[in-house]
């Protein structure tokens, strides 16, 4: 090593505490990306592979538009296949449905071993244990495999029968084999042949989708014409890839979030950074002139500083990269459960690390790092090898930069707003207006901590000598005290506005909710949605409704239609006692309900927002007349579907879908019947068939606890940056407390006791949490607005009324004061104990 | 060999403006000592920061060998100060991260000269001012004597045209002073250095083969 | 050829059972199969042959085979060599009752294999297709005649029932190739009946076409080309066993320039001799047919190779049939013609030279090497 270079390096070695503190902060900040990333990563990965697992080798799948297809199209493309120069097509069929065994809802594969194209069949086929097996397959009735995990928690055994609750029917059926454990995927899945699948969903003739597998290359391109040629108008040829990435796009917006938010992190991170390589320049300023003094040149100086800035970056992003896999696994929990709770079933069983992933957050690190220290390091080189400098000439510069400051923060805000009000739906510009709210916020902070400070020495007048002398050094020590604060004050800020954004969206779910629950009970079969298993039917519904100590109650039948802007859940609702006072509009009066109930649709704010339609507006869907177009009469609130929804009235849907299945029933109870004994009628008139009721209460309370396990990875991240935010506190403390340790030893022998010492530190650091958390205030209340406004509306089109609690200023008071406390503890021991010879001793 | 002509400089201070230097001038020739008293205040330090153009004059030059080093571009009065000037300071100023032998070793660095030739002469350099044996001792752990030394020999070890000794004996018990004084007259006279000392230290400036005042910004002989 | 063709039909079921595993299970077919299931006809006495009926499917039979191999050449002397083969395995004696209604459920399942020899290019292609016989997917008939899987078929070309078109692709190649199947045909064994074993119900009926003549095109990645040549149809059905203690066998079918062909299998025993029960059919360019017992050719090895699965094969051959005057050479065109179906076995073009009784002899034909290596 260069001595140069030696003569800085070993000054980190020299400073222990103040390297590891940087390093910390860049690991937070890059541990917290890297997390993040892998979090989702794995919980899409895992989701890839649950559908790899299922469409195995295909390529493409053939779909009709909202329904099956007749088998007889399978067996044209397999005996007479589109011929593209040599290049096979494979087709398989599939039908899909669900089955119940013991308590476990399964999905049902009716697979054909034979053509053997999706990962089920094949893993169906693996898994047996011979030609006897293998011939049981088609010729003994009954014959499934089952997942695993699935079988062991039924506790069924290879060659064991069971009975299966298919499409309202009890079968006997005969466990053949598992589908391996090294299947990833395959969880909760039922495989049977496809004759089998056929006679027992009631679909004789007609399959569900037929997988294909088309070559890569543009062999793979004639073929795929040549086989859209061939097909009628009515069938779908879809990439599965594509399909799988459209359905995976649905989490966008949370996953988006969560980028997001471990950004900030890293934001906090680099004030660390700055705030440590600027105090570690500082501390060598007389070594850094010497050197320039001798000939060193600008260049070497710079790069020197900057090398270590490097040197510090590739620990921290190193350490960063290796801390976030940890977190990652931690946090692949909480991502995978907001995924199911929110979008669709997914386990993720093991964690992906995305190598990219691992780069591109190593290179922010560094790049964090460097950006960081540039703003020091030309600072220093750039300056006159001049001896002379003082800290109090520093300091003047340090406070003159921070007044400068002021104007380029007001800069900021304005920028925000011009990315708010320039665009109207990109969700991106969001993001960005809530950063330069929040560096604005960083940028605004020192000059408030210096203004406040010198105005609450002059207050004190009267009081304290130590103190006024603490609060003034405050201000006069800017540039150590004034980073740390403005990281703290932004983390602050960025906590104080997600709280409140998720307290107001709380408490609009409540609100609607309590609206929106006015049955007493909810009935349901169990099961998924889309399974003919889970309908009742006309005359199930008048068995259940007419019995004694029922008032009243409503209908709804759910489904998911296509439409030219792809599949919309539907919910055909009629409505109970209640009307349409169930529902909150957000467009469209009274009329609009005279509207729906003659064939008008109601679409949920979401849609309304994601297909820009409103009052006034149609919507086309298809139904099985073909498209059809429905007029939209109104808009209302809904929280419980991100993607939003169609309210159609019972008839209209009738009318247009030739279907007297109901999926749900509210019912009203009468007056002096209780909740407990109408359910138990309802469960005894259905029997054998299960039930699933539920109370209004319990739904509300679900819902709540959905939405509350939904915003834990929020507050996670949001802790952490905090956590970060709170390190350079304690950094720019301990810093300040070295810097000034002949100061602290003056006083002490001037006669101020070693605990007035520890006291004065104790004072400056709750001050600079207080004015922390005071410039947080506002800056949270702009943000809470900016998140609930602009970033939830543009992300999902909920409209969220903004609720200004104080519980969210509670914690952030808390966490700053606690900040504040835990991060002058050692500083202030350190200052009451400091031998006062060798203080005033050492330069 | 340096030529001091004429020099000029004002500093601002609080909307003020302050006149330092106000046509200083003087000559030295290869390997004479010259001496610089004056009062606290009386710009003795500017003028070594104009000599060693780590400042620049408003008006008026510095010449060294013929070269108007006041006049040359950063990086060139940059390259001017690591080649052709050895400074030596009141307060040490040595490198507290590196030891002995590193300080010195340092001036050959910036110098290009690596390798076992660097370590060599840097060896010897440290023997010529008395401290061999100590040179991995850390810069903190010598006495105040002793770190002047080494401060000398730093000065030296690149052998400049120029050494600036800015009160070398300032901060120095008057004991150590008087190994100090010996020291740095022979060591610059060997080297064939021109010598520009800064100092109250009457005992010191007699030893001068000149000296010169520095009097309401100009340089005044004075009588010995 | 029973044995093999058991052992392959057997390996479909397999195969069913294994269609993701890259490696086959163990064959261990004797007790797979095990005594000759009720309700299935059994090969035990010669029998009148009706064509074209025999050419279609016997569904009291358990199993049934289609087997095609030919040599083939374009104009400017480029060579192929093709194997297409259809089997047919009933997994339940015909009048069980299916346990749905389902057009899916079978009782019979088909399998083929496609192969093709492209010394040229040094290629080596195999592929094959499993299918339930429902739905029409995949099934034989014999007026006209027909049999298919998915979209690999033989079918008699409307109006002429002795011209048939062979179509199958994959993996690059397709054939398109028309087969004249108006020879009459050879009865094998004791006039058709084919006796494996000593183990009854081991035998099988057995008849071969000995020489098709071919025309048609082979499309190599979508490039045509024109070719004629000469193929070999095989043909037998049956519910057997295998007999114990046979390992595998070489079967030699060569169509000679003289208009004479030879067909002869040689069963190989457990501790390396030749089975008893080995035998084969000379036929003479006139037509007449000489059968030919297991003490009547010597086949001598000349050479081995090691496939790629690391299964060593013999790979080149003296034949010599004493008592005709017979002794040929016989080569592969291509050492790599191992099968990557389940099962694996070597199925290849070749070619023959040597003489008869003095005069100069060449020829062309097919070599089947099954239980061998991993097989066993």
């Amino acid at each position: 090593m260069r001595l140069l270079e030696a003569a800085t390096l070993r000054h980190l070695a020299r400073h222990r505490a103040q390297l590891a503190l940087a390093l910390l902060g860049l690991t937070l900040g890059v541990g917290t990306i890297v997390a993040v990333n892998l979090a989702t990563a794995s919980a899409q990965a895992a989701f890839e592979r649950s559908l790899r697992t299922v469409n195995g080798a295909a390529t493409h799948q053939l779909s009709a538009a909202g329904g099956d297809l007749p088998e007889s199209l399978y067996v044209a493309l397999a005996t007479h296949p589109p011929a593209a120069g040599g290049t096979p097509l494979r087709v398989s069929p599939v039908i899909e449905g669900y089955a119940q065994a013991g308590n476990r809802v399964l999905r049902l594969i009716g697979s054909d071993p034979f053509s053997a194209l999706s990962g089920a069949a094949e893993a169906a086929a693996a898994a047996g244990p011979g030609a006897q097996a293998a011939g049981d397959w088609l010729t003994k009735g009954g014959t499934v495999l089952m997942d695993a995990a699935s079988a062991r928690a039924l506790g069924l055994k290879v060659g064991q029968s069971l009975e299966l609750r298919v499409a309202g029917h009890t079968v006997p059926a005969e466990l053949a084999g598992f589908i391996g454990e090294d299947a990833p995927g395959a969880e909760a899945l039922l495989v049977t042949d496809i004759a089998q699948a056929q006679e027992w969903l009631g679909m004789p003739g007609r399959i569900s989708r037929i997988d294909a597998r088309l070559p890569e290359g543009p062999g793979g391109a004639a073929l795929e014409q040549a086989l859209r040629a061939q097909l009628p108008a009515s069938v779908q040829l879809v990439a599965t890839r594509a399909r799988a990435r459209e359905t995976f796009a649905m989490t966008d917006a949370f996953t988006t979030n969560l980028h997001a938010m471990s950004l900030l992190a890293l934001l906090v991170g680099m004030f660390l950074i700055y705030g440590a390589v600027s105090f570690g320049v500082l501390q060598r300023r007389t070594t850094l002139a010497v050197l320039r003094a001798l000939g060193a040149r600008r260049g070497e100086i710079l790069g020197l500083i900057l090398k270590e800035a490097a040197l510090l970056g590739v620990g921290g992003a190193l350490l960063g990269v290796l801390a976030g896999i940890a977190i990652g696994h931690a946090l692949v929990g909480l991502v995978a459960r907001t995924i199911n709770d929110l979008y669709f079933q997914v386990a993720v069983t093991e964690v992906t690390v995305p190598v990219a992933t691992l780069v591109v957050a190593f290179a922010a690190g560094l790049a964090t790092a460097l950006l960081a220290a540039l703003v020091p390091a030309l600072e220093v080189a750039g300056a006159p090898p001049n001896l002379a400098l003082s800290r109090a000439v520093l300091e003047a510069r340090a406070r003159r930069i921070a007044r400068a400051l002021v104007p380029l923060s007001v800069g900021l805000v304005l920028a925000a707003a011009l990315a708010v009000l320039a665009s109207s739906r990109s969700l991106l510009a969001g993001f960005l207006a809530l950063f330069l709210l929040l560096i604005a916020v960083a940028a605004l902070t020192p000059a408030f901590l210096e203004a406040v400070a010198r105005l609450a020495a002059r207050a004190l007048g009267g009081g304290s000598t130590v103190l006024r002398l603490g609060l003034a050094d405050v201000g006069r020590s800017l540039s150590r005290t004034g980073v740390a604060c403005a990281a703290l004050g932004m983390a602050l800020a960025a906590m104080i506005g997600v709280a409140l954004m998720v307290g107001s969206f709380r408490a609009s779910l409540a609100t609607w909710l309590e609206r929106t629950l006015q049955a007493d009970l909810y009935v349901s079969a169990p099961g998924p949605l889309e399974d003919a298993g889970r309908l009742f039917m006309p005359g199930r519904v008048r068995e259940l409704t007419t019995l004694p100590g029922i008032a009243a109650h409503s209908e709804a039948r759910r489904l998911r239609v296509d439409s030219p802007q792809g599949e919309i859940d539907l919910n055909a609702l009629r409505l109970g006692p209640r009307g349409g006072a169930t529902f909150t509009l957000a467009q469209g009066g009274a009329p609009a309900w005279a509207a729906f109930e003659h064939g008008a649709v109601l679409i949920s704010e979401p849609l309304a927002w994601r297909l820009k339609r409103g009052m006034g507006g149609t919507l086309a869907l298809v139904t099985p007349q073909g498209l059809t177009e429905f007029p939209v009469a109104g808009v209302y609130r809904e929280y419980g579907n991100e993607r939003g929804e169609i309210l159609m009235a019972l008839r209209t849907y009738r009318e247009h879908w030739h279907d007297d299945a109901v999926s749900g029933l509210g019912i009203y109870l009468a007056p002096g019947h209780s909740a407990e004994a109408v359910a138990q009628e309802l469960r005894a008139q259905a029997a054998p068939d299960p039930l699933y009721i539920r109370s209004n209460a319990q739904i509300r309370a679900l819902s709540l606890s959905i939405f509350d396990r939904t915003f834990v990875i929020t507050r996670v991240l949001y802790f952490l940056a905090a956590g970060v935010a709170a390190l350079g506190l304690v950094s720019a403390l301990l810093a300040w407390e070295l810097s000034r340790a002949r100061e602290l030893a003056l006083l002490r022998t001037l006669g101020i006791t070693p605990a007035g010492t520890a006291l004065m530190v104790l004072a400056q650091s709750l001050f600079m949490g207080l004015a922390a958390f005071v410039v947080a205030v506002p800056a949270g209340l702009v943000t809470a607005w900016v998140l609930t406004a602009v970033i939830n509306r543009r992300a999902f089109g909920w409209h969220i009324d903004l609720e200004v609690q104080s519980a969210g200023f509670a914690t952030a008071l808390v966490l700053a004061l606690l900040a504040a406390l835990t991060a002058a503890l050692y500083p202030a021991w350190r200052a009451a104990r400091a031998p006062l010879t060798a203080a005033l001793r050492t330069e | 060999m340096l030529e001091i002509q004429d020099l000029h400089k004002s500093f601002r201070e609080g909307g003020r403006t302050h006149a330092v230097l106000e046509g200083a001038s003087a000559a030295a020739a290869a390997g004479e000592v010259l001496a610089i008293t004056g009062r606290s205040g009386s710009g003795k330090s500017t003028l070594l920061n104009l000599v060693s153009a780590i400042d620049t004059p408003d008006a008026g030059a510095v010449r060294v060998a013929g070269a108007e080093v006041s006049a040359l571009p950063e990086p060139a009065r940059t390259l001017y100060r690591r080649a052709q000037v050895g400074f030596v300071y009141q307060f040490f100023n040595l490198i507290p991260t590196l030891n002995a032998l590193e300080n010195v070793r340092l001036m050959l660095e910036l110098n290009g000269v690596g390798g076992a030739a660097a370590r060599e002469r840097s060896r010897a350099m440290v023997a010529r001012v008395g401290l061999a044996g100590r040179e991995s001792s850390a810069v903190d752990q010598l006495s105040g004597g002793e770190q002047q030394r080494l401060a000398i020999a730093r000065a030296l070890v690149h052998a400049p045209r120029l050494l600036l000794a800015d009160e070398p004996t300032g901060n120095l018990d008057e004991a150590t002073a008087r190994e100090i004084v010996p020291l740095i007259l022979s060591l610059a006279r060997d080297a064939g250095a021109t010598l520009l000392i800064v100092t109250h230290d009457a005992a010191l400036a007699a030893r001068a083969d000149r000296t010169l005042e520095l009097r309401a910004g100009r340089l005044e002989p004075r009588a010995p | 050829m029973n044995v093999r063709r058991a052992v392959i039909a057997l390996a479909a079921l397999a195969a069913l059972a294994a269609a993701a595993a890259s490696a086959a299970p163990p064959l261990e077919v004797a007790p797979l199969l095990g005594p000759a299931p009720a309700g299935f006809a059994a090969a035990e006495a010669p029998r009148e042959f009706q064509f074209p009926d025999d050419h279609g499917p016997h569904p009291d039979f358990r199993q049934e085979w289609w087997y095609f191999t030919g040599n083939l050449e374009a104009a400017d002397g480029e060579r192929f060599g093709f194997e297409f083969t259809v089997f047919r395995f009933a997994l339940a004696p015909p009048g069980a009752r299916p346990p749905g209604d389902s057009a899916w459920r079978a009782r019979e399942v088909y399998m083929a294999h496609l192969a093709v020899t492209d010394p040229a290019r040094g290629r080596f292609m195999s592929s094959e297709r499993l299918e339930r016989a429902a739905l029409d997917l995949a099934g034989a008939r014999a007026r006209p005649f027909a049999v298919w899987v998915d979209d690999w078929s033989v079918r008699a070309v409307e109006d002429v029932p002795s011209s048939w078109l062979l179509r199958a692709q994959a993996d690059g190649y397709a054939l398109e190739l028309e087969l004249d199947a108006s020879g009459t045909p050879v009865l094998n064994g004791e006039h058709g009946l084919s006796v494996k074993s000593d183990t009854p119900p081991s035998a099988s009926y057995y008849y071969s076409l000995p020489r098709l003549g071919v025309r048609g095109r082979v499309i190599r990645g979508g490039q045509a080309r024109e070719v004629t040549g000469l193929a070999w149809f095989d043909r037998e059905w049956g519910s057997g066993v295998l007999g114990r203690g046979q390992v595998g066998w070489d079967w030699f079918a060569l169509q000679l320039q003289d208009g004479s062909a030879l067909m002869y299998y040689a069963l190989r025993d457990r501790d390396g001799t030749r089975d008893s029960h080995s035998a084969g059919t000379f036929v003479e360019p006139s037509g007449e047919t000489r059968p030919l017992g297991a003490g009547e050719v010597e086949v001598e090895v000349r050479d081995h190779y090691v496939a790629r699965s690391g299964t060593r094969y013999p790979s080149a051959w003296t034949v010599r049939v004493p008592h005709l005057g017979l002794e040929l050479a016989v080569r592969p065109v291509l050492a790599d013609q191992e099968l990557t179906t389940r099962p694996r076995y070597w199925e290849g073009a070749v070619d023959a030279t040597g003489s008869r009784a003095g005069a100069k002899l060449r020829g062309r034909g097919y070599v089947e090497l099954v239980g061998y290596g991993a097989e066993r």
